[in-house]
């Protein structure tokens, strides 16, 4: 079962959110629940605490004089990076795009009209089960990757391969449509990953299970999705011994 | 004289003009002396002199003349002891190489002219002494060291005058850079040059004074150009400001006029409800509410949210900067958006020039990226406590190959359109701690910058951590 928690001040708005998202976890027949309702974010994030994660979080924006919604979604992403958020709001105008990037939140509900509230209600819950199908959580290895204040979650085979750039402790790191540039080590991420990568050159950690070919003539790796690494002499030779 | 005297005059002589150069050519790219570079450059610079003194006597044979030797000496050795200390600058300190190397040939130049004046001038008027150590100490010691407090003068003038701001306008292009360094290159070798066609040529006063004045004026020069290379270009800058705070006038001037023509709509609409009102017509008045209430955020909505954000935008040239994208969007029908939510202050890490490019790169390529009808940009700026978060995200015409992307000077559009993205990630490799995103969503392209902010200061090691 994954938890769903609202969280607004407003008690006729959370009230009424109850109701709806309750209906529709119904109808959807999904494993969701229970609801449980936190009125002040801290409660919200004491709650959490004594809960599994993933959940569904219901946030509203604004909590006079608290923290405000973005900060508390923070807060919540910390002990739940792979959890479901979404906005209440009173205006429609939100500044959503912030809050999709920087949160991966899911969507936004205006408060008012009750079947537009449901409606929307519906499709978020929908879409969070089409994704928890296609993903279910507590599979596979993840990377955590800390940058700044934020943590991510990377799992593991969408890992396409490490790069080591010229200049101080930066990274590149390659991933299924995306790029991510930082600072660390590969040797701190080689450590970690163990086997299943493998340093193929000084400057690249490939993941093993990308690997289409390795061309040893020409030195070099070639991966599933074309890309390709250089093969340093050491690794080469450590690669023909294993065979 | 004794092997001991002879050596620790030599040793003497090496760490005094090293040490001379490696000051004179830090404080001319204006970074603090340190030890470890020191060290590895002196290493180097020696091995370089013992280097080029082997070769040379071993191929030359014993009879020729000694002038050959000193000739050849200084042309291996000075390229090679000065490329090293402009490698150990670029390691060391990140200053780019040609700069390094130019300010490593500047700096012999100095100190070997300071030294070579002082020495002949010590040869020629010093009475004959009978002793060989004071000779040797009159004509070896007392010009080093008057070479080595030279550059030591020198490269705390250059310091204090703040000279390596100008210096680096003076590696702003190509042309300009190979000039640099060919104009340091020849200046290095005017002694070899001296001894080689006046092997005769007496030290006197004059002698002195006019190669001293070489040296000023040199200085000088170098000195002017850098400032005046500097001047124009803070020139441009300033004239791009002005055109961006005239684009941002003329969106508020815009703002103006449909607020001019919502109030008259306003007006006419508010007189017939008056007359509805009057009439008791209720539903008519429900009516109306129901249209117009969504009214005024059509019409101004948009344009007053994006004046809010900027003006949450506490660092000008970056505001401005903007507002003069919006506008560019605008004019090319482009749907964007910008947001900021909270204000944007002047306490990041990374000095604003710098983001102005390279939010400039960004934008301008969300704006070349967007297809031709229903192109969509959004901007968002947040600041947090420890970092300042930019995205640029656009839909496009044509997929973004990210597999290139991460290759040199990327483009859809041809050639000679790449360079924006590779001169964008250099900019931002100078800044430690900052991190870069780039990724696809839902058919929109998205660009993340993360710049650290306040007195944040990166750890070696920032990301780490896997978990099951």
């Amino acid at each position: 079962m994954i938890p769903v928690y609202i969280c607004d001040d407003d008690l006729f708005i959370s009230k009424r959110l109850n109701k709806i998202i309750s209906d529709q976890i119904m109808i959807l027949d999904s494993d969701m629940g229970p609801v449980r309702v936190a009125d002040t974010p801290a409660k919200l994030l004491e709650m959490q605490m004594q809960d599994k994660v993933p959940a569904i979080y219901f946030l509203d924006i604004d909590f006079p004089g608290q923290i405000s919604g973005l900060k508390l979604a923070q807060e919540l992403r910390r002990y739940d990076p792979r959890g479901f958020i979404v906005f209440i709001t009173a205006h429609g105008d939100l500044a959503f795009e912030t809050f999709r990037l920087r949160l991966e939140a899911l969507d936004y509900i205006v408060k008012g009209d009750f079947d537009a509230m449901s409606v929307r209600v519906r499709d978020c819950l929908s879409s969070i089960q089409d994704r928890l199908r296609a993903e279910p959580p507590g599979q596979g290895r993840y990377c955590t990757l800390k940058l700044f204040d934020t943590v991510r979650h990377i799992p593991v085979e969408d890992i396409l391969f490490f790069e080591a750039l010229g200049y101080k402790h930066a990274l590149r790191l390659h991933l299924v449509d995306e790029l991510v540039e930082f600072n660390s080590s590969l040797d701190h991420f080689a450590k970690q990953l163990g086997e299943e990568f493998w340093r193929c050159h000084r400057g690249f950690l490939v993941n093993r299970c990308h690997i289409r070919m390795v061309h040893l003539k020409e030195q070099i790796v070639e991966l599933d999705t074309g890309e390709e690494c250089p093969l340093s002499r050491k690794a080469k030779a450590e690669y023909k011994a294993q065979i | 004289m004794s092997f001991t005297f002879r050596l620790s005059v030599i040793i003497f002589v090496f760490i005094l003009i090293g040490l001379g150069m490696f000051w004179l050519s830090v404080g001319i790219v204006g970074k603090k002396v340190k030890a470890v570079p020191f060290l590895i450059y002196a290493a180097c610079s020696s091995a370089a002199y013992l280097f080029a003194v082997c070769v040379v006597s071993w191929l030359l044979p014993e009879d020729i003349q000694n002038a050959w030797v000193s000739v050849l000496c200084s042309l291996i050795c000075y390229p090679v002891e000065t490329a090293a200390l402009g490698l150990v600058i670029k390691k060391c300190y990140g200053v780019p190489f040609s700069q390094g190397m130019t300010a490593a040939m500047l700096g012999h130049f100095i100190i070997y002219t300071a030294d070579d004046v002082v020495a002949q001038a010590a040869g020629t008027y010093s009475p004959l002494f009978d002793r060989m150590y004071i000779y040797t100490f009159i004509t070896i010691v007392i010009p080093k060291l008057w070479a080595f407090l030279a550059a030591f003068l020198a490269a705390y003038i250059l310091r204090k005058s703040g000279f390596y701001r100008y210096f680096e306008t003076l590696f702003a292009g190509k042309v300009r850079t190979a000039l640099m360094m060919a104009v340091s290159f020849l200046l290095m070798f005017v002694w070899t040059a001296v001894d080689w066609f006046f092997p005769e040529a007496e030290p006197n006063a004059l002698y002195a004074v006019f190669f001293f004045s070489l040296i000023t004026v040199v200085l000088l020069c170098v000195q002017f150009l850098a400032m005046y290379t500097a001047g124009q270009e803070k020139i441009h800058m300033q004239e791009e400001t002005i055109a961006q705070q005239q684009a941002h006038m003329e969106l508020l001037e815009e703002l103006q006029q449909e607020i001019r023509a919502f109030r008259h709509d306003v007006t006419n609409l508010f007189s017939g409800l008056s007359l509805q009102a009057q009439e008791g017509d209720l539903d008519g008045i429900q009516q109306f509410m129901k249209k117009t209430s969504s009214y005024f955020d059509e019409k101004l909505g948009n344009e007053i949210r994006q004046m809010d954000c900027l003006n949450n935008i506490k660092i000008y040239p970056v505001r401005s900067l903007l507002a003069t994208k919006l506008t560019v969007m605008r004019q090319k029908h482009i749907q964007s958006t910008l947001e900021v939510f909270y204000p944007v202050v002047e306490k990041q890490m990374v000095e604003t020039p710098d983001l102005l490019r390279g939010l400039g790169i960004l934008i301008d390529n969300a704006i070349e990226a967007v297809p031709g009808e229903n192109g969509q940009i959004r901007l968002v700026l947040l600041q947090e406590e420890k970092e300042l978060y930019i995205a640029v995200v656009n839909n496009y015409a044509a997929e973004p190959d990210l597999k290139a992307l991460s290759g040199k000077g990327y483009t859809t559009k041809g050639n000679g359109h790449g360079t924006g993205l590779s001169s964008y990630r250099r900019i931002i490799s100078r800044y430690p701690g900052c991190i870069t995103r780039t990724y696809l969503r839902d058919g929109f392209f998205v660009q993340e910058l993360r710049l650290p902010s306040g007195t944040y200061h990166p750890a070696p090691g920032l990301a780490k951590g896997v978990s099951e």
